[in-house]
């Protein structure tokens, strides 16, 4: 069952009068409850992939279609839903919302999408996640006085918040040392086993992609080679 | 939650709340303070004007020209203007009576007279009065000598000012039952009244205008104005009074609109008057019983709106030929003066304002560009447009709201300071303006309440610009480099 599909997706970059194609036509299919790496050089366009799947970013040709509904030619408020209901972002970079607190910005993604759940309900599944991402001693406390792993886990629980389908992260490894890399995504694998998100990441690290179900290669724009499970399939 | 991230968010950019904080503080203090002064002296006018001689409303004959108590409010013309005698004055006046609005109502003839005194020789308005009604309609009057001028009795009262004038200019002090000459010269001829000071009288809040009138029972200003006189009222001339005719009877029918019937020394008959009305050298539609009248003066009760009920007064008056006017028209150029200093505040106060406006919109503008990755992640989480702009417009509105109560606590210091010097001002103007002859202001708690609305007015106008560039923000912005 494909929750995402991607057909002949290019997308060029414009710098001033410069073309820059970044992705040359990629078309792929991802199954539920998949936990995919797309791996590459830097420049590869792994980020451009991730934001287009993550619907933060669009394509300059080709169709999407995520969990069922072809986002292709969406407008602004539908996209905005999408990314509610059925998407998860994390960042690089974490981007936390710097004034608020740990509980807070978990919760902030619930009080955007004004998910139907009462005050308590919405506090209790808050306190799950932080949990889940063993956090449960640091609720108070705001980003920066957290280490980058830390943020990160706060990061995925955010992602997690509104129980998306899809949970996007562009190299979430990237900004940690190896043996965080490692905790994180063994924390977004279990994650995926229990509940059946399908987890989307970039990485150039071959460390953590060995760590995935399904990579995708890339390379210029293109995709060089795809491996499921232990199989791999040239391209 | 959006009012936790807003509130915070103010003390992450502290620098730029503080100056925004500020810029709005400065214009909430200048707002309050000079309202505060408008509204003190829109009273100190009230008093001065209104309880004076204008009341709130007057009706008079439509014209051309702005018109006052005095005349015509444009100089040039003044001199050769000579006020129209209202007609249907008494229907006017039962109509404007039928007003529960109305707390009380006047009659007067106004023109202007020279007026001799002992050897003195002045140029003054003259107001022609029904006493019954009169003082009555205007509690500013007080009374320093003499008595108030009675019904049915001629008789003039002059103001405690010219007085001491006379006073200081003759060495002769001016008292009761001292005569005075009226003259006028006009079209019509030369006409002279002589009459007995009753009293001595001065207003409230006096600036140079209400010092030089003259009141007179209605007879004496009618015959002034050569206005038709009252004929069955029990008045009847003294033998003091001096008439001096410029022409003889016979060309008195001759002269069209001319009407100077009063100047005949004998009493007139009302047949007389008759003959007089059927031959048409009469204006007709004046009020035979009671004598013409120029205005019509009202009194509103506490609390009522006068431009308001000035528009319903002038509906009604649609069928006739009169007009309703304010009291700051009534109240001829010197009120006019201190309006103009008014609008001239206010018009000052408004750039001031829209400068402000555009510094706080180029604060908030940076501010935005400032947080384009946290708004940028906002939207890839799932804010929608109506998100990002009611967050932003919160900040916003928080900051002014702070900066609004704050602008009226500085200018509340501002303003104990200013009282603390107690300074004395010398202007007649300035000090009608205010109703004092000292600078104090007084706290408004009403221009209170409209300043903090007035901030967070500022707050949201200032933010709709910078709102509309941050919904610009795409979301691929929370992962753009830099
Ligand atoms: N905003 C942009 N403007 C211009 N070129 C860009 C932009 N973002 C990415 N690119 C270019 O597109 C290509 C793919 O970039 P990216 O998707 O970021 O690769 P990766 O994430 O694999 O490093 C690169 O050549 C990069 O320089
Ligand atoms: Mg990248």
């Amino acid at each position: 069952m494909s929750i995402i599909q991607l057909d002949t997706i290019i997308k060029t970059y414009h710098m001033g009068k410069v073309e820059v194609p970044a992705l040359r036509g990629i078309s792929l299919t991802l199954v539920k409850g998949d936990f995919v790496a797309i791996a590459g050089p830097s420049g590869s366009g792994k980020t451009t992939i991730l934001n287009i799947i993550g619907l933060i970013d669009k394509p300059t040709s080709g169709s999407i279609v995520i969990a069922d509904k072809n986002v292709t030619n969406m407008k602004k408020a539908g996209l905005t839903r999408m990314r509610q209901k059925e998407l998860g972002f994390i960042f690089q970079s974490f981007n936390l919302i710097s004034v608020l607190n740990v509980f807070e910005n978990v919760e902030l993604p619930l009080i955007i999408g004004k998910a139907e759940q009462t005050k308590a309900e919405r506090r209790d599944w808050v306190n799950y996640l932080i949990e889940e991402v063993g956090l449960a001693d640091r609720k108070k406390h705001k980003p920066a006085e957290l280490s980058g792993g830390q943020q990160q886990r706060v990061a995925i629980a955010r992602a997690l918040s509104t129980k998306p389908q899809i949970v996007i992260a562009d190299e979430p490894t990237a900004n940690l040392d190896s043996a965080t890399g490692e905790t994180i995504l063994n924390l977004m694998k279990k994650i995926n086993k229990e509940q059946n998100t399908t987890f989307v990441f970039s990485t150039h690290d071959p460390v953590i992609h060995e760590l995935a179900d399904h990579v995708i290669f890339l390379k210029d724009g293109n995709i060089v080679r795809e491996r499921k499970q232990a199989k791999e399939v040239k391209k | 939650m959006i009012f936790i991230i807003a509130f915070r968010n103010l003390f992450k950019s502290i620098r730029h709340t503080l100056i925004v904080v500020f810029l709005i503080m400065v214009i909430i203090a200048l707002f309050y303070i000079g309202n505060t002064v408008l509204e003190e002296s829109n009273n100190g006018l009230r008093t001065t004007y209104i309880l004076n001689y204008t009341g709130d409303i007057v009706i008079q004959e439509k014209t051309d020209v702005s018109m006052s108590l005095f005349g015509a409010n444009t100089p040039a013309i003044g001199e050769f203007f000579s006020i129209p005698v209202l007609n249907d004055v008494d229907t006017i006046n039962a109509l404007a009576a039928d007003f529960e609005e109305v707390e009380t109502i006047t009659r007067q003839i106004s023109g202007p007279a020279v007026l001799d005194i002992g050897t003195q020789r002045f140029g003054v308005p003259v107001f022609g009065i029904d006493p019954d009604t009169y003082f009555p309609c205007f509690p500013g009057i007080q009374l320093d000598a003499g008595r108030f001028l009675q019904s049915g009795e001629m008789g003039a009262m002059l103001t405690k000012g010219r007085a001491e004038q006379v006073k200081k200019d003759t060495g002769v002090p001016v008292s009761v039952g001292d005569s005075i000459l009226l003259s006028t010269a006009g079209t019509t001829g030369f006409k002279i009244r002589e009459v007995p000071v009753v009293g001595i009288f001065s207003y409230s809040n006096a600036v140079q205008i209400p010092d030089e009138i003259v009141l007179t029972d209605a007879q004496t200003a009618r015959a002034l104005n050569s206005i038709l006189l009252a004929t069955d009222s029990d008045y009847a001339p003294p033998e003091t009074t001096v008439d001096i005719l410029t022409d003889d009877i016979d060309s008195l029918f001759m002269d069209e609109g001319s009407d100077t019937i009063a100047d005949k020394t004998e009493s007139v008959s009302l047949a007389e008057i008759k003959t007089l009305l059927e031959t048409g050298t009469e204006p007709v539609t004046q009020d035979w019983k009671d004598g013409g009248w120029n205005f019509i003066i009202l009194r509103l009760k506490k609390g009522v709106n006068d431009s308001d009920f000035l528009k319903k007064l002038n509906e009604k008056l649609e069928p006739f030929t009169a007009k309703a006017v304010d009291w700051r028209t009534a109240a001829g150029t010197p009120a006019l003066l201190v309006l103009l200093l008014q609008y001239l505040f206010n018009a000052g106060l408004l750039l001031i304002i829209i400068a402000g406006i555009i510094a706080i919109i180029n604060i908030l503008l940076i501010t935005v560009f400032q947080r384009m990755k946290e708004i940028g992640t906002l939207r890839a989480i799932g804010a929608s447009d109506g998100y990002v702009r009611l967050l932003i417009f919160t900040e916003n509105i928080i900051i002014a709201a702070i900066a609004g109560i704050l602008g009226i606590v500085l200018g509340n210091v501002l303003i104990q300071v200013i009282n603390g010097m107690g300074i004395s001002v010398n202007n007649s103007l300035i000090s009608s303006m205010l109703g004092h002859d000292r600078i104090f202001i007084q706290n408004s708690g009403l221009m209170a309440i409209a300043s903090v609305a007035l901030s967070v007015v500022l707050g949201f106008l200032s933010s709709i610009y910078p709102v509309q560039i941050a919904l610009r923000i795409q979301p691929v912005e929370a992962v753009a480099k830099g």
